[in-house]
């Protein structure tokens, strides 16, 4: 009796849940996708990478008429949900949202499960982000300028949080130190959230992070967000980049999409069209641009070259800043 | 009087048809998730989270935070009828809210837990209500060092919760500790004890330790003593709590519900910290502390009170601040973030149909749930009735699949199978598992928050007592070290807790 109620419930939890995410949907003639799609996301549920995903997932569910799975296998710097799509059928039922971290992995860690970019395909890039630099009240420094003088006249005082090793923050600040010749020294955490808090809380000095997790805390003026890592004025703030400063510094995030190698070029090809009709709405457009985001609808061969030539950029920032695989 | 204004606002907003249905719906669902073992509220909310974003705002969060503390309260049923922790928050409730089962007392259990958690709701929700933009600034005392010094508290309390040897509650938590340090070191990104496997890289799996070590050592041991169950069987007319067990039920859930609104307010699993702090502390205030672990109506109420507390207060950092203290406010943080409404302090400003409607939703929320698990205590106390040739197989097959969908792997069932085998071993030795887990969940942070303050400090000890919180907190400890150590006050102890000898 209470197994039959038990199960009742979750049967009507689950209808009402594929009753409602199938809702809308225009069925198109079309071999794919035949079943719903799987996207992983190799972080946490809640972050960056997430947010992202929400923008263009409904809408390609939508587009393609199957539900598109938002999957969360976070763990090891994104290389847990990374190995869990090169084990996945090369069909185009499995796909992987990846940040900047996949190229950096290669150069931090000995065995890796799977090879890059071998044993994938890139399908579209699908954003690209600055950091914004928080740093938090109290300190004597208005702009980057009187911040590097301060870590000059200051040597090893200053602390900058990172979201633990092989994150795109901590290649960031390894590169800020090298280009400007400061040592601002890293402490570590487990996620750019824990990060965030301290630097808030006053016990480290500084965090590099997305414009959207460093607003909150520039509102209510726990941090001031001076600087950001890409180029131009970012945002309503017009915010100035680090690089006006500090020359050749530059440091973009970004995310992709991938499958596993040996997806078929058709697959592919019509997932890359989708993208690019769905990036090409207003609406998607202004969410994207609310983050200080860029959304980028990218070919496949497009995403190939970007991935190549980051993976050759996060080589030298690793090896400038002299981390070794592990 | 903007407070009660505010308040007018927010029922206004969580009292309409739409709102209700589906605050009903999501207490449902998260009741349902919390009974099931291994299904957390974080994986769910995660997979229904494209659905609210065809809702309003307000409705997709009511329903959220409703799956969110309908499985708090979920989870305590299992724990009290099957001995099972379905979420770590309720590790505590099964040490004595099992036993107040096996003695037939499962319905004043269920009873107690669902009275204590809205008492405690209730009061959650004003203190959310009167104090959120002041409360949310207690977070931002806390920083590495106060942590280091709140983990060293809280696990010189967790030798306190064992009982019997206290040679044993020491062993137990240093077993802990070290499974706790598989996987990759936060610091260095060294990996330690992963035998080269890669699985092994994000520690070993907390729900197939506490499936483990208590459902399944407890399904083994039952079975091995080939006996009928030493479960007295529940007379319905029995069901309700006597006016003695709800007099000694009534402080333990005001201490609970003061300490889990505070812990709550922590990132970082404040709500199962409070559950073992609750549990210690009555422990220690007890007329009758060798009651604890045999049915202690106070080793109940404390913990469900405090955990349902700190669940709630643990909204207060995402409301006004947009500051995740958990998975779950994360993905609220996200749900807002799809609707265009950014979180922070302005929430209260720009929207406050939505913060302060949430609000009312979660008193409104906890009520439902009072009302809907109060005329099911008969029915699921029936189920400790069933036989065990029924019921086993049943906990087996929904704890597997469990453990499967945590990580799609069979690897989380083997380490529940293995640790299965080292609690048959500690059952035998008469050791207590629940410092294990506090050990095994406390020990990592602790050995974190530790060498991140020593980062800070360039290496320099002073940091730990340069900070009040800090002072006051490793004083504490101490002097239940020394409480614990001195001969003659152990002598004493050692009358006091003398239960297995």
């Amino acid at each position: 009796m209470v197994q039959i109620i038990r199960r009742l419930t979750l049967a009507a939890a689950v209808a009402v849940a594929s009753a409602l995410s199938t809702t809308g949907a225009v069925a198109q003639n079309a071999p794919y996708p035949t079943k719903p799609i799987k996207l992983i996301i190799p972080y946490a549920p809640g972050g960056g990478t997430d947010a992202v995903a929400a923008v263009f997932s409904d809408k390609m569910a939508k587009k393609f008429g199957q539900p598109v799975v938002k999957e969360n296998h976070a763990g090891s710097n994104s290389v847990i949900g990374t190995t869990l799509l090169a084990d996945s059928a090369p069909d185009g039922h499995t796909l992987l949202v990846v940040t900047g971290a996949i190229a950096n992995n290669p150069f931090l860690y000995a065995k890796l499960p799977y090879k890059t970019p071998e044993s994938f395909v890139p399908v579209s890039i699908l954003t690209a982000y600055p950091f914004v630099l928080g740093i938090r009240s109290g300190l004597p420094f208005k702009n980057m300028q009187e911040l590097i003088d301060y870590a000059k006249a200051n040597p090893g005082k200053l602390t900058a949080g990172t979201p633990g090793r092989g994150a795109g923050a901590q290649l960031a600040l390894g590169l800020l130190n090298k280009s400007a010749g400061i040592q601002i020294r890293e402490i570590p955490f487990k996620g750019a959230g824990d990060s965030l808090n301290n630097v808030a809380g006053g016990f480290v000095d500084m965090v590099f992070s997305g414009y959207e997790t460093v607003r909150p805390f520039a509102e209510s003026g726990k941090m001031k967000a001076f600087a950001h890592t890409g180029t131009g004025l970012l945002g309503s703030e017009k915010i100035p980049a680090i690089g006006d400063t500090v020359p050749d510094f530059e440091y973009q995030n970004w995310l992709a999409l991938i499958a596993p190698a040996g997806t078929p070029a058709a697959v592919t090809d019509k997932l890359n069209r989708t993208l690019k009709e769905i990036f090409a709405e207003q609406d998607t457009k202004d969410r994207l641009a609310g983050q200080n985001i860029m959304g980028i609808a990218s070919s496949s061969a497009e995403a190939r070259n970007y991935l190549a030539k980051e993976m050759a950029t996060s080589k030298t920032i690793i090896e400038s800043i002299g981390l070794k695989p592990e | 009087m903007d407070f009660l204004n505010n308040l007018g606002l927010g029922f206004e907003a969580a009292l309409s048809l739409n709102n209700l249905t589906f605050c009903f719906i999501g207490v449902l669902v998260g009741t349902a998730i919390g009974i099931l073992p291994g299904l957390g509220p974080l994986a769910t909310i995660a997979m229904l989270l494209p659905l609210t974003y065809s809702l309003e705002p307000v409705t997709g969060l009511i329903m959220i935070s409703g799956i969110y503390y309908g499985a708090q309260y979920g989870g305590s049923t299992t724990a009290i009828l099957v001995n099972l922790p379905g979420e770590s928050s309720s590790v505590v409730s099964c040490l004595d809210g099992h036993q107040m089962a096996r003695k037939g007392r499962a319905g004043a259990a269920l009873a107690i837990a669902a009275l204590g958690s809205f008492f405690a709701g209730t009061i959650a929700t004003m203190l959310i209500a009167a104090f959120s933009p002041i409360l949310a600034e207690v977070a931002f005392l806390f920083g590495p060092v106060e942590y280091f010094a709140m983990m060293v508290l809280g696990l010189t309390a967790a030798t306190l919760l064992a009982h019997g040897s206290f040679i044993k509650g020491v062993a137990m938590v240093l077993t802990g500790l070290i499974l706790g340090l598989v996987g990759a070191d936060v610091n260095s990104g060294t990996y330690r004890f992963t035998f080269g496997s890669f699985s092994l890289t994000e520690g070993i799996e907390f729900v197939a330790v506490a499936m483990g070590l208590f459902a399944f050592t407890d399904i083994v041991t039952n079975i091995r003593g080939d006996q009928a169950r030493e479960v007295t069987t529940p007379s319905l007319r029995n069901l309700w709590l006597n006016r003695r067990e709800a007099t000694e039920a009534a402080f333990p859930v005001i201490r609970g519900t003061a300490i889990g609104s505070v812990l709550g307010l922590l990132p970082g699993g404040g709500a199962m910290i409070s559950s073992f702090a609750s549990y210690a502390i009555e422990k220690r205030l007890a007329k009758r502390p060798q009651e604890f672990g045999h049915g202690a109506i106070a080793g109940l109420a404390g913990p469900e009170a405090a955990n349902n507390a700190g669940a709630q207060t643990s909204f207060i950092p995402m409301l006004t601040l947009g500051i995740p203290s958990n998975g779950v406010m994360a993905l609220m943080i996200g749900a807002l973030m799809v609707h265009n409404i950014a979180p922070g302090p302005y929430v209260m400003v720009s929207n406050p149909e939505v913060f302060w409607g949430l609000i009312a939703s979660m008193w409104i929320g906890n009520a439902m749930l009072v009302i809907l698990n109060l005329p099911l205590i008969p029915l699921w106390v029936r189920l400790i009735q069933v036989h065990y040739w029924i019921l086993y197989p049943i906990i087996l097959t929904v704890c597997c699949v469990g453990l499967f969908s945590i990580e799609n792997s069979l690897l989380p069932i083997y380490f529940a199978a293995g640790f299965t085998l080292v609690g048959c071993l500690f059952w035998r030795f008469r050791a207590e598992a629940a410092p294990l887990l506090l050990g095994f969940i406390l020990g990592p942070l602790m050995e974190e928050h530790f060498r991140r303050a020593l980062l800070l400090s360039n290496g320099d000890l002073a940091i730990f007592y340069q900070s009040p919180l800090s002072i006051v907190m490793l004083s504490i400890a101490a002097v239940m070290c020394l409480v614990i150590v001195l001969p003659q006050i152990r002598r004493g102890r050692s009358v006091a807790f003398t239960e297995d000898a």
